[in-house]
């Protein structure tokens, strides 16, 4: 491949998503040169196609992924490719870490800890929430850590919501609206959401908050500038130096590029980020970057999730309302060792927008179902059905981890491979959620209910946080321990997973960030 | 409930596929290229006749519908621009995973043509296929290979806006696939 001019910038950026997005935007704001480097397309709302077909083009298209392990993380199908990344087709479920998720090793012997507490990101989670938005019920989330009230009211609780509510109710359960990152009213100019269940094919309108409508625009009019098709090798060690210098990145010609920079981000999700350290080998860095520890890649981890399923005799209008669901109880996240010889908070999320087709549509609920009695499943599931779905705690281990494959890409740079096992004491956590889900759905009114195979939702790990090099691979601002001016941003620095989406603390976790890298560079 | 005719299915079918017609390229829905019987890019006439026994008896309607020519249509372009849920599933390329699989079907009718056996045997094929109880099969786990194809199947029949139609229930979407794909 040919190499062509080098260029220099304040800050380069490697992904465009969540994490990535708010680091533009409060870096060009202070009047950084910012270029983002983003592997997939460019995409607009125009993009977002009501389709669950269509909606296919936004997952990972890049490289692959080898997977293996009992619990694999679904790469293919959690990631995201294109501008905004991940964050197109997330559903914008937005709860906060609680406060026992960040001491986890000290307090029960596993996992780790964080080197921050829940006190140090409350202030980015309030600022956060006011700039973005987020609908929800401060009050009736009885196990909600201290914050600021939701600057919005919360989404309407529809049919299949109410319903299942009264499950939980007569089974002595709490249940809150969902916090969700999507305008129940308008906000910030963006208009309110009209619940039509499309939040995994992206939304168009801007009702939610994705980087297309949060912070890309705001990074662009300071300045910041995207390329796509830019798919970054490896980070360049700058010898002799404590620092990087810049990246390497293949365009859409298979031609490398360098680009300089003052100060360099990892934003590219949880396997790539491993990934580029890991390919970034130089001589006093052999077995990558931030990796003279062996840390980079290890505690890989993901929410150890199951549905549950229902079917009602009345009309639960289940094609209305939000993908992330309507309602939430998260009765079982305070005390992570409730339940004999498992481990782990969880939460539940219920009241499901869904639609027929794609991996997560009601007809794949029932795979046994085919033929002549198809049709009448169909029928009945689309206006009678119900979900439930378990978001559980992982336990972070360091053999859950991704390394270099044997194969490579299409530019000739080594894939990842990612394995990651389900332990006994979450796959026993996930067994009684699996119960007392099927139970609640029963106490609703269920005529019938089953449940699916356990699967990982969500990417966390890899590049974790922690008080040295020794134990981790950043520090608590994703500082590389051996690098001042690489850091690293979203999920991935995450040393535990609490058992809540990801999304809003990836953002809380990425202006903590980018505030020290501005006082940093200063 | 509404009764979807062939004639309103081949108007507003949502998927479509690029179909060389005439010496032209132009977007058809899968119905519309299998009703013009139009010639299959990446499939053999054998893969399409077991495509198309196969989806009948998993998902009724997914032939007219045009599931052979929307398998062979995402076949048939760069595994990244493939619309396909196997993507989610399986590491590119994913014509072998297709291609091993449907050859293992067709290998279990025998001497028959598949028009030749009857409901009930096409039911028991399936429930085999979808059990992991064929013995000699080939390729990805045949109950693996039966979720994917039935989704397949499930997107081309129910996926799209005449597809909510038929369940009763509103599409409501807020930008309709485009044509030109």
């Amino acid at each position: 491949m040919d190499r062509i001019k080098q260029e220099k910038y304040d800050l380069v950026i490697v992904g465009s998503g969540a994490s990535g997005s708010i680091v533009a935007a409060k870096a060009a704001a202070a009047g950084k040169k910012v270029l983002i480097l983003e592997a997939g397309p460019k995409r607009g709302l125009d993009d977002l196609t009501s389709s669950q077909i269509w909606a296919r083009r936004q997952k990972w298209n890049g490289a692959p992924v080898e997977e293996a392990g009992s619990l694999q993380i679904a790469h293919a199908f959690n990631a995201g490719y294109g501008t905004g990344g991940s964050a197109i087709h997330h559903y914008a479920v937005w709860p906060r870490l609680h406060e026992n998720d960040f001491n986890v090793k000290s307090t029960y012997g596993k996992s780790l800890d964080w080197p921050i507490e829940y006190k140090d990101l409350q202030p980015f989670y309030d600022q956060v929430q006011s700039e973005v938005g987020i609908s929800g019920d401060a009050k009736a989330e009885k196990w909600r850590p201290a914050g600021a009230d939701y600057p919005m009211p919360p989404m309407p609780i529809f049919t299949q919501g109410n319903i299942i509510a009264k499950g939980f109710e007569k089974m002595g359960m709490s249940t809150s609206p969902i916090p969700l990152a999507i305008n129940s009213q308008p906000y910030n100019d963006r208009q309110s959401c009209l619940y039509d269940g499309w939040c995994d094919a992206g939304c168009p309108i801007g009702a939610l908050a994705n980087p297309l409508v949060t912070y890309l625009p705001k990074a662009f009019s300071d300045g910041a500038e995207i390329r796509n098709h830019a798919t970054v090798s490896r980070v360049l060690e700058d010898s002799g130096k404590r620092k990087v210098s810049g990246v390497e990145y293949y365009d859409a010609e298979g031609i490398a590029h360098t680009v300089l920079a003052e100060q360099v981000v990892l934003a590219a999700f949880v396997v790539q980020n491993a990934r580029i350290l890991l390919n970034s080998i130089s001589a006093r860095h052999a077995n990558g970057l931030a990796n003279n520890n062996d840390m980079v890649g290890r505690y890989l981890t993901t929410h150890p999730s199951n549905y549950v399923f229902a079917l009602f005799e009345e009309e639960t209008q289940p094609f209305i309302g939000a993908t992330g669901g309507q309602i939430m109880c998260q009765d079982g996240y305070a005390d992570k060792r409730a339940i004999k010889e498992a481990f782990g908070s969880y939460q539940w999320l219920a009241g499901l927008a869904v639609k027929p087709n794609d991996l997560l549509g009601f007809a794949n609920t029932r795979p046994d179902i085919f033929g002549d009695a198809l049709a009448p499943f169909l029928k009945r599931a689309a206006k009678h059905f119900g979900s439930m779905v378990c978001v559980g705690e992982d336990i972070s281990d360091p053999e859950n981890r991704i390394t270099l494959s044997d194969s490579k890409d299409k530019f000739g740079v080594p894939i990842a491979k990612a394995v990651h096992n389900l332990s006994a004491e979450s796959k026993a956590m996930l067994e009684n959620a699996v119960e007392e889900g099927k139970a609640v759905l029963t106490a609703a009114g269920a005529t019938e209910t089953w449940s699916a195979a356990p699967f990982g939702m969500h990417h966390v790990g890899g590049t974790v946080m922690g008080t040295k090099a020794e134990n981790s691979v950043t520090d608590g601002f994703g500082r590389c321990h051996e690098l001042d001016n690489l850091y690293v941003v979203g999920p991935g620095v995450f040393p535990t997973t609490g058992a809540v989406n990801p999304t809003f603390t990836i953002h809380a976790l990425a202006l903590r960030t980018v505030e020290e890298m501005l006082k940093a560079a200063a | 409930m509404t009764k979807i005719s062939r004639r309103n299915f081949l108007q507003t079918s949502g998927i479509t596929i690029s179909c060389l017609v005439a010496g032209k390229v132009v977007a058809l829905s899968p119905a519309q290229a299998y009703a013009r019987e139009l010639p299959y890019k990446t499939l053999n006439l054998t893969e399409v006749a077991t495509i198309e026994a196969l989806a009948e008896a998993i998902v009724p309607g997914a032939t007219e519908a045009g599931i052979s020519h929307y398998i062979d249509s995402q076949l048939s372009v760069e595994p990244e621009d493939t619309l396909l849920m196997v993507k989610y599933l399986v590491p590119p390329p994913f014509n072998g995973f297709y291609q091993a699989s449907l050859a293992s079907a067709d290998s279990m009718r025998g001497d028959k043509e598949w028009g030749e056996l009857d409901k009930e045997q096409m039911t028991a094929m399936v429930g085999k296929i979808a059990t992991d109880a064929v013995t000699d099969w080939q390729g990805p786990p045949a109950s693996f290979f039966y979720f994917i194809f039935r989704s397949d199947a499930v997107d081309v029949v129910y996926g799209t806006e005449l597809g909510s139609k038929e369940l009763g229930i509103p599409y409501r979407a807020h930008i309709m696939p485009s044509t030109n794909w």
